[in-house]
């Protein structure tokens, strides 16, 4: 498993990076030189206890938040300092988001909140609505396309958030805690999801904290201290 | 921006509002009742003006009305508490010597219980003699016969114009011109029948010639009071036509051109500027008041857009965590501040215009107010007040939204 990784393309690459959040006078060390090379096809987990600074390393990944030093590729193309408007076109262009508490629009229906990253990309609605059924359609949520968020339950929502985050083609998808706020058929239904999603050859990095979801991945990654102190490669 | 692409962004805006109905109808009520409020003033103010001004033109709007009084003051040995009285030749001097002076009457009633009889019919209106050119002063409209003229005044011939409610009253439907009437007993000729929208009094009157008037009831050359009409155009000059009046007639008649109860002059032009400089001012009053309305709308729709982003952090979160540009989300708040400030605006517009529609309909015969209505120049300039007040009433909300960091909106609670 770990040659077949390492023939492919390296999509991700952290190194020593740094983050530090300033409360009063107090300075809290999040991340102390984090160095992560994740490649393309793979799928991985980040597991730590709370407060090891799994979720700022998520942003730095996602280009939600920066970092105070260190050097960060995606895709070939070093993140450094930028707008906010680059960042959010290379967010379109490369990446894809799953959250815990799912972050759907509640005034769309399923199909407009999966089409709304194409708007971004000024993708004709026509084309959108259809892209979206598509991937609702593949995610078994074809029947469900036309209801709010609210008319759905944990896991229908879930997989509303997946096609949402896979309608870009994205290069990587993040997942933070996705199955933090689902019970445990749901949550390895979502799993399955994943797998599925991965074997398309999309990148996942999944935050979470429960070890059978995380057995699911390729490889583990154990953040501690705001390093990342083991990593275990599955067989 | 291709069009398709600018269209689409508009359909997504519309469907944000139409799905946040509530929200939006509560922001947009405040802007519609800003401009309902402008809009109304604005055509109230018109109408007021319009009925104001229509109401002077019936009559005409430079006209002088003399009439006599008493003695106020002591002048060159003469007590006061000495009636002045009007004579033919005062009328015929001011006329003479005043070169301002267009057309001139003097005038004289007879009571107004005068008795007057047709055949069986008998009614009591009242009589009043005055010169041909008097018709030009009141704007009298002849709609039967003719009026007087200088033939029936040099003459001192026993003919009369009857005003509307007289000719109605005394023939009922009957064709009355030509025929006789008695006048305390005398009979006179009706040659011409009038209207006069300016004074609704004189359609209840008898006109004849002063000449005759004098001649017939025994009044000598005595004039109870002088109309006349004068060219001035503005304040002043109305003013100094006014001073000669009263000059020549003090001179004529021995009082203190001071003393302000010898005679009394009502002087129409100045009063019509004075009412024009009046509504100048409501104009402005009202112009401030609805435009503070509509900063107070403008005010509202800012804190309620402030309050909503607040609202919709997550949302603008989310929308820029899946790309949106802060461009965009400005493009955004601030296009949905413009739409609801020019639509609700709008409608506050049409709303303000349709009243105004319905007063003119309704209040047609009301005194002192006639067509209600804005012009043109006006209802554009509303609507671009709308536009501009719509975007700055956008700006901080926007700004305040495009500023919002994704990481801090998705956190979570």
């Amino acid at each position: 498993m770990l040659e077949k990784i390492h023939d492919k393309k390296r999509i991700l690459f952290l190194k020593n990076i740094h983050k530090t959040y300033t409360q009063g006078n107090n300075r809290i060390n999040v991340l102390r030189g984090v160095d992560l090379s994740v490649r393309a096809g793979e799928m991985i987990a980040i597991m730590g206890s709370s407060g090891s600074g799994k979720s700022t390393l998520l942003n730095i990944l996602g280009l939600l938040d920066d970092y105070d030093q260190g050097e960060y590729m995606l895709d070939g193309e070093f993140m450094g300092k930028m707008s906010e408007t680059k960042a959010a076109a290379l967010r379109n262009r490369h990446l894809g988001f799953i959250f815990q508490s799912f972050h759907l629009i509640p005034f769309k229906t399923a199909q407009e909140n999966v089409a709304l990253p194409l708007f971004f990309r000024k993708v004709s609605r026509k084309k959108r609505n259809q892209q979206a059924m598509e991937h609702l359609e593949r995610l078994g949520m074809a029947p469900w396309a036309n209801h709010f968020p609210n008319e759905l339950s944990g896991g229908q929502k879930q997989r509303v958030a997946i096609a949402r985050a896979i309608i870009t083609n994205p290069t990587v998808v993040l997942a933070d805690e996705p199955t933090g706020a689902l019970d445990n058929d749901t949550s390895l239904g979502v799993m399955k999801v994943f797998k599925q999603i991965n074997t398309r050859g999309i990148t996942l990095i999944v935050i979470t904290h429960e070890k059978q979801i995380a057995a699911m991945t390729d490889r583990i990654l154990y953040l501690s201290e705001g390093i990342i102190k083991k990593s275990r490669i599955k067989d | 921006m291709d069009i398709r692409n600018f269209f689409d962004q508009f359909q997504e805006i519309f469907y944000t509002l139409e799905k946040n109905r509530l929200r939006t109808i509560l922001t947009g009520l405040t802007v519609s009742w800003g401009i309902f409020m402008l809009i109304l003033l604005l055509g109230a103010g018109h109408g007021l003006e319009n009925g104001i001004d229509s109401a002077f033109q019936e009559d005409a709007i430079n006209s002088l009305w003399v009439r006599p009084g008493q003695t106020s003051v002591h002048h060159k040995g003469l007590k006061p508490g000495r009636e002045i009285s009007f004579h033919n030749p005062d009328v015929h001097e001011i006329g003479h010597k005043i070169h301002e002076t267009q057309f001139i009457s003097g005038r004289f009633y007879l009571s107004r219980n005068t008795t007057v009889r047709y055949q069986k019919k008998i009614g009591k209106f009242q009589v009043v003699g005055v010169r041909p050119e008097y018709d030009k002063i009141e704007n009298f409209r002849m709609v039967k016969g003719r009026s007087l003229n200088t033939l029936d005044e040099s003459q001192n011939r026993k003919v009369v114009i009857l005003g509307i409610d007289v000719q109605k009253e005394v023939f009922q439907n009957q064709y009355s011109i030509g025929k006789h009437i008695l006048i305390r007993g005398i009979p006179f000729q009706v040659i011409g029948i009038f209207d006069d929208p300016g004074d609704q009094w004189n359609l209840d009157r008898i006109f004849m010639p002063i000449s005759t008037l004098q001649k017939v009831f025994n009044r000598n050359d005595l004039v109870q009071n002088i109309a006349m009409t004068i060219n001035a155009t503005d304040q002043s000059g109305a003013r100094a036509v006014e001073k000669k009046v009263r000059d020549l007639l003090a001179g004529r008649h021995g009082f203190s051109q001071e003393d302000s109860q010898a005679i009394f002059i009502h002087n129409s032009l100045s009063e019509y500027l004075n009412f024009m400089d009046l509504f100048a001012s409501i104009r402005i009053f009202v112009w401030i008041m609805g435009i503070g309305s509509i900063v107070a709308g403008m005010v509202s729709i800012s804190n309620i857009m402030l309050i909503t982003v607040k609202e919709r952090s997550r949302e603008i979160g989310i929308r820029k965590t899946l790309g949106a540009t802060p461009n965009s989300v400005v493009q955004m708040i601030l296009t949905e501040s413009i739409i609801i400030t020019f639509g609700f605006g709008y409608v506050g517009l049409v709303a303000g215009i349709a009243i105004l529609e319905i007063m003119g309909t309704y209040i047609k015969g009301a005194a002192y107010f006639k067509n209600p209505e804005i012009n043109m120049g006006i209802a554009f300039g509303a609507l671009l007040i709308l536009v501009i007040s719509g975007s700055l009433a956008g700006i901080f909300p926007a700004i305040q939204a495009a500023g919002i960091r994704p990481v801090d909106a998705l956190r979570d609670e």
